[in-house]
């Protein structure tokens, strides 16, 4: 096998490696993003819950601030 | 270029730096099945660099194109097949309709034409599969015979021939809509069959689609057209049946097969035998090189074979269907490849298909293998930058491969169990509903009657190694990939030094050149011709490669180690490394690595359940559009984790969805089907909605139990469930205390992937369970409306139940609190209104029944029912879920046990909890509607029962003078009284006074509980107010250095103020000072609240107050010669002591109780009237004269007219003791005559005159005026002993 082959395979594994480096570091970024989305949704969630349990407690001031308008029964 | 990469991964890296949480444990599979590779998995080929080699390869790459082309083209038809739904089955039925059959027409063309291609692809494939076996179908020949990835791909599109017509012959809808499009076509195209073209092709397609086996059938003709082809099909005989046989069993870490390569092996054995027997005598040509034993062996082995989703395949009958020479062993019963029926085989077969014999070691497998890949994730993270050694890079190797090689066992373990019950299905019904078993269908068979709950629980085990098997290898691929490819390098390097080493002493012919073509191939080395790497050491200052070989060099290296394994001899003076074992070795490896490099492919391929969901088989054969979700596996595993009673089970609710992901997934990207997605979407919508709705029951059940555990007595509970053990087992030991189900994982679930979507699962379980908590308030609720005070109890144990079960259950999730939802469901919210539910009930029972309906008993201090009492009218009792009211059985039992000890009156623990369930909120209310009624009971029911009876108090009423009692004796009183008893209005004016003394034992009760609660909230705060325990049980002020400083908790505050006053602004001295005098006003405002007077004190004085109009009358003044009200009830008093004139002869007293006697005394007492009643009462004469004559006369005689009389006698003396003890009640709680008079600004004395009272009367609730407190003043503050 000539010296030339020789050279094109090592060239060919360069090109490889750098486009697996490439492509590793998209898997990372793609990895780095899931669990991005995962932890937003998780505390997202987090506040959601939050929120819900203001809202409750907003509702049942209102129903007693408006029982104050109401005449009394 | 290098240095750019390393840039870009330098910024990749950084991005791990940052603090990303997310505390969901996943339920789910893979994250993403997103792959950037191409993968080597599903297709071998399709790489265009082997030219680029130099190597000899470019032909045979052309042939495996060209059947990797088939292959594809052959699956894809063959999931249009799968997929396929009968049309004619939706035409209308109606009337001939020239537009209709048009419309017809143009819908079943386009199917026909799709079956249509089915018919060409078999064709051509045929022809293409006899060109490319006829190349290789020479004896003799190894070198350059077709390679490992060739005969993979032959078998592969033989596998997929033999499923299409599997599929074709289980899809009798085919030839059905092919034959109505038929007949639609005549009367469409209106020419005859002999002029169309197309007829020909329609009688051809016909006679495929009504053949069984027909695409086989073809191959075979094509096959026989071929002058030698026995060769190359026993070659790929023996390579299946090698490969098969050289299989380990799943323990083993070094697994030949990844992936469903098996199943391709098991398909196409029968497939090859069936081709090469086309005849009786070509079938002795193959027994004489390959013995049929060997294909009895595995079809024993293997008697069914997972074909296409639902489909099952058994290979014998395959066989012995389309073969004539395993026919005609058969027949002469020499040889049957069949495996046979009995049920010892059977047992046998199962034990190699059913999960529950898999499972204990897929476990111990799974277990050893994350601690694995656990170690080995640690040990590359401690690792940083520096370059992993290759030890550590070839431990990765193995350890992804042999995550591959379990990821492999647990889905064909998975895959063979479906098909073993697809082809066995029950004949018995399902226990729930016997009666339904002759109308179920196969599906239902094969499904859901066919797993027992231990095989349910097998499948969930295994479905949730391999979801979590592959998610944990998936996550940490990042990790390990740089490493596996730098291991596959420094394998690949070696093996190039390797095999030129061994070229060393044999390097003649075509092995020299394989050799030279693979270390030109592969093998790197420095310009100066030195090997870069050299038995897994590299060379000092190069590093290694963390870089994946290319497609074409895997696939140059398998070819060529392949040839080299063929060609190589080896020598007669080899050393001790023998050459051929050491290239097998190789060879053997290098079958393997591949799979390495594709583990997001197999990881997706290998996690795909979707196979539990695909049904289209059994729905052609049951004819309907779909089954209902209990026939459906996912929802059936979904359920049995939740009542299967296992507590470990529980965190696997939502692993069954993932088979619906993988069900939707595969609708989308291999089915390409809408309307099947369209029905997972449903079914998963329908599924999901019932899991959180069962889940949200079963977390609340099981905290409600545990509630229940913690309030309910441990003795009456361990009863309880010894007797439920007995009446479910005979058994009379107790449970076991119940083990927490594990809970935890799904309490956090925020965002569950469900066929794309992000489902927050937490936040639904908080509104079910939430809504739960919300119904079950309501419950006790309306139960308490249906049954009562006597329940009251009860009610307010459930109600305890309840809120201790809210409390554990928030501290997993985020609930609405329970004085919320209690208030809610109590209608408390308004802040101007102190009416409740609660409140509203207790007192419409006061009103209703406990005041006119129940006896007081002054010793016990208990109201109980009086005979002959008709309950009130309530609401019906709601129905009882059992969850609602106290958890489980058990505790349900154990409770009712409880609560019926207290069901049959209302005493002070009843009383207790109506304060503690109304509240301070509650109290007030409820105390001013007992006060409305008292006000009622004597302003008009009294006056208008009692002033007629005024008139008819006998005059004398004087005391009998006889001595010693008798019935005689008895006999006087009856005369005196004649008039007034027989009067109408006496029993109404006895049962008001009853009513008024119920009510006011109802307020002695309701003090006592009042008193009680804020005894015990003041021993809670007395070390901060200052307070310790005296004598005499009383609690006593301490007595502090400094006077002004007031209680401790203020004198801190205090101090604490005036040690920083200095040191604020004006401003801030000015608020300190604020907060201090705050801090005394609350001390003073708390002690005016401990001090308040009573209840009874404070129904008494109204009680007084409204009498006052009547003062007059009832109580005239001495010598005015008119009846007082003193004379009036001792006149009744007596009467209480006669039997109810026509009535039973039981006294009046048994129907009225101790409370006229109490209701009568204190309108006495009101009136200042006491000294007269001392001088009117008759029965403490009578009863201390009649006590000894009556015991005496009862000894002696035992007449009936005796016995009546003993009892008028113990009457008299039982009322004599209750008037003393009403007398006493009054005195110690009520104020006193003085006082009461008082009060009303009139004198009171028994002359009339009156007298001062120096003691301010402030009843309870009323406004209270703020006294300054001396520090040494001692509070009276005795706790109530229960």
């Amino acid at each position: 096998m000539s010296e030339e082959v020789s050279a094109a395979v090592r060239e060919d594994w360069d090109n490889r490696e750098f486009a697996d480096q490439l492509k590793l570091s998209i898997a990372q970024l793609f990895e780095f993003l899931a669990r991005f989305e995962a932890s937003t949704r998780d505390r997202l969630a987090q506040l959601a819950e939050k929120m819900t349990s203001l809202e409750g407690k907003m509702e049942l001031l209102e129903a007693q601030q408006q029982s104050l308008a109401a005449p009394p029964r | 270029m290098a240095p750019e990469g390393v840039e870009i991964a330098a910024a990749v890296a950084a991005l791990a730096t940052f603090s990303i949480e997310d505390e969901q444990p996943s339920p789910n599979g893979l994250a993403d099945p997103v792959t950037v590779d191409k993968s080597s998995f599903s297709s071998a080929t399709g790489f265009a660099d082997v030219p680029a080699f130099k190597l000899a390869l470019t032909e045979d790459v052309h042939g495996l194109n060209q059947l990797d082309a088939l292959v594809a083209q052959g699956h894809a038809l063959l999931t249009s097949l799968y997929t396929y739904r009968s049309c004619v089955k939706v035409v209308p039925q109606v009337p001939p309709d020239p537009q209709l059959y048009e419309a017809t027409f143009a819908i079943l063309r386009v199917e026909v034409e799709r079956i249509m291609t089915v018919h060409t692809f078999q064709a051509s494939a045929a022809r293409q599969l006899c060109i490319d076996m006829q190349r290789f179908s020479h004896p003799g020949r190894h070198i350059n015979g077709p390679s490992v990835a060739h005969k993979w791909l032959m078998l592969r599109l033989l596998d997929a021939l033999l499923l299409l017509d599997c599929v074709k012959n289980s899809k009798p809808s085919l030839a059905t809509d092919f034959a109505w499009y038929k007949g639609l076509f005549a009367q469409v195209s209106n020419a005859p069959d002999a002029v169309n073209p197309e007829a020909d092709n329609h009688d051809l397609l016909q006679v495929f689609l009504t053949t069984r086996f027909s695409i086989l059938k073809n191959l075979r003709a094509e096959l026989g057209r071929l002058a030698s082809y026995d060769d190359i099909l026993t070659d790929l005989l023996v390579f299946c049946l090698d490969t098969l046989e050289a299989e380990r069993p799943p323990p083993s870490r070094s697994r030949n097969l990844i992936g469903y390569d098996r199943h391709v092996l098991l398909r196409a054995v029968p497939t090859l035998l069936v081709l090469a027997t086309p005849t009786e005598r070509q079938g002795d040509k193959l027994g004489r090189r390959l013995h049929p034993t060997r294909c009895q062996a595995l079809f024993r082995r293997w008697p069914v074979v997972p074909a296409f989703w639902d489909l099952p395949l058994t290979p014998a009958a395959v066989v012995m269907e389309l073969s004539p020479y395993f026919d005609r062993l058969a027949d002469f019963k020499r040889f049957d490849v069949r495996p046979p029926e009995d049920d010892k085989s059977l047992a046998e077969a199962q034990m190699r298909y059913l999960l529950v014999y898999k499972a204990r070691d897929l476990a111990i497998a799974h277990d050893e293998f994350c601690c694995r890949l656990g170690a080995a994730v640690n040990q590359i993270r401690l690792l940083g930058d520096t370059p992993p050694p290759p030890s550590l890079c070839s431990t990765v190797v193995n350890l992804t491969l042999e995550g591959l090689a379990f990821l492999t066992d647990c889905a064909l373990a998975v895959c063979e169990q479906s098909a073993w019950k697809y082809a066995h299905i029950a004949h018995r019904a399902p226990v729930r509903d016997p009666k339904r078993a002759k109308d179920l269908t196969d599906y239902e068979r094969a499904v859901q009657c066919n797993y027992a709950p231990e095989e349910k629980t097998a499948l969930l085990r295994v479905i949730g190694f391999l979801k979590g098997v592959g998610r944990a290898l998936e996550q940490s691929l990042n990790l390990l990939s740089p490493l596996i490819f730098a291991g596959i390098y420094l394998d690949i390097q070696n093996l190039v030094q390797e095999t030129v080493h061994m070229g060393a002493y044999n390097r003649k012919g075509d092995v020299a050149l394989l050799l030279e073509q693979l270390r030109a191939v592969l093998g790197e080395f420095t310009p100066d011709g030195r090997a870069l790497v050299n038995n897994g050491v590299k060379v000092p200052a190069v590093e290694v490669r963390r870089v994946r070989p290319s497609a074409a060099q895997m696939y140059a290296i398998q070819f060529l180690m392949e040839e080299l394994v063929a060609g190589t001899t080896p020598s007669s003076s080899a050393p001790s490394n023998d050459p051929p074992k050491e290239l097998l070795r190789w060879q053997k490896r290098f079958l393997r690595l591949p799979h390495a490099l594709d583990v997001k492919a197999h990881l997706i391929r290998l996690t795909d359940v979707s196979e539990l969901w695909y049904r289209e088989f059994f729905l052609e054969r049951a004819g309907t559009v779909q089954f209902p979700i209990d026939c459906s596996l996912p929802w059936i595993l979904a359920s049995h984790s939740l009542t299967s009673g296992n507590p470990s089970l529980v965190d696997n609710v939502l692993l069954p969805f993932d088979i619906y992901n993988d069900a939707g997934n595969t609708a989308l990207y291999t089915f390409k089907q809408r309307h099947l997605y369209d029905e997972v979407e449903a079914e998963i919508d329908l599924c999901f909605d019932q899991a959180v709705y069962k889940f949200g029951e079963h977390a609340f059940r099981w905290f409600k139990r545990e509630a229940a555990r913690q309030i309910l007595d441990p003795a009456v509970l361990a009863a309880a469930e010894r007797l439920t053990s007995v009446e479910e087992t005979g058994n009379d030991e107790a449970e076991r205390p119940p083990i927490r189900p594990r809970y935890f994982g799904l309490f956090k679930q925020s965002h569950v992937q469900l066929l794309g979507r992000s489902v927050d699962v937490t936040s639904l379980l908080r509104q079910r369970v939430s809504r739960l908590f919300r119904e079950n308030v309501e419950f006790l609720l309306e139960r308490l409306e249906a049954t009562g005070l006597c329940r009251f109890l009860e009610h307010a144990t459930l109600m305890r139940i309840l809120e201790r079960a809210h409390a554990l259950l928030s501290k997993e999730l985020c609930l609405d609190e329970f004085a919320l939802i209690l208030a809610e469901g109590n209608e408390t919210v308004s802040m101007t209104s102190f009416s409740s539910r609660i409140g509203t009930q207790v007192w419409s029972d006061l009103q209703t029944d406990l005041l006119p309906s129940f006896l007081f008993n002054s010793a016990t201090q208990r109201f109980v029912s009086s005979p002959g009492h008709i309950r009130t009218l309530r609401p019906p009792m709601p129905h009882a879920q059992p969850h609602f009211l106290a958890g489980g059985p058990v505790e349900n039992a154990a409770a009712a046990q409880l609560a019926d000890l207290s069901a049959q009156f209302v005493g002070g623990a009843h009383i207790d909890a109506v304060v503690e369930a109304l509240g301070k909120q509650g109290l007030p209310w409820l105390v001013h509607q007992a006060s409305a009624h008292l006000d009622h009971l004597v302003t008009v029911a009294l006056p208008s029962h009692a002033r007629p009876l005024f008139s008819h108090i006998p005059v004398p009423f004087r005391p009998p003078r006889k001595t010693g009692m008798s019935i005689e004796i008895l006999s006087g009183p009856e005369a005196w009284l004649a008039p007034l008893l027989v009067h109408p209005n006496l029993e109404g004016a006895l049962q008001v006074l009853k009513e008024i003394g119920n009510l006011l034992a109802f307020v002695s009760l309701l003090d006592e509980a009042v008193q009680t609660k804020e005894t015990r909230q003041v021993l809670c705060t007395a070390p901060f107010i200052g307070v310790v325990p005296g004598r005499e049980g009383q609690l006593q002020q301490l007595v502090g250095r400094d006077e002004s400083a007031g209680a401790p908790i203020t004198g801190l505050i205090d101090r604490a103020l005036a040690s920083v006053t200095e040191q604020l602004s004006a401003e801030s001295a000015v608020a300190a000072q604020q907060s201090s005098r705050g801090s005394r006003i609350a001390e003073t405002v708390y002690w005016s609240c401990v001090s308040a007077g009573s209840l009874v004190a404070h129904f008494l004085v109204q009680l007084r107050g409204l009498l006052e109009p009547f003062q007059t009358d009832w109580a005239p003044p001495l010598g005015s010669g008119r009846a007082d009200f003193a004379h009036l009830y001792a006149a009744l008093h007596l009467a209480l002591c006669l039997p109810v004139r026509n009535g039973p002869p039981q006294p009046r007293w048994s129907g009225l109780g101790d409370s006229v006697t109490l209701g009568g005394l204190s309108l006495v007492h009101c009136l200042g009237l006491t000294w007269r009643w001392n001088l009117a009462d008759l029965t403490r004469g009578l009863a201390r004269q009649g006590v000894a004559g009556a015991l005496g006369n009862r000894r002696g005689s035992g007449g009936p007219k005796a016995r009546d009389a003993a009892a008028v006698v113990e009457t008299v003396v039982h009322l004599a003791r209750v008037s003393q003890r009403s007398l006493t009640f009054l005195a110690t709680h009520g104020p006193s005559e003085m006082a009461l008079q008082t009060a009303s600004g009139r004198p009171s004395s028994p002359d009339g005159t009156g007298g001062a009272v120096s003691t301010p009367i402030t009843p309870k609730g009323l406004s209270t005026p703020v006294t300054p407190r001396t520090p040494s003043s001692v509070v009276n503050i005795t706790p109530r002993a229960h």
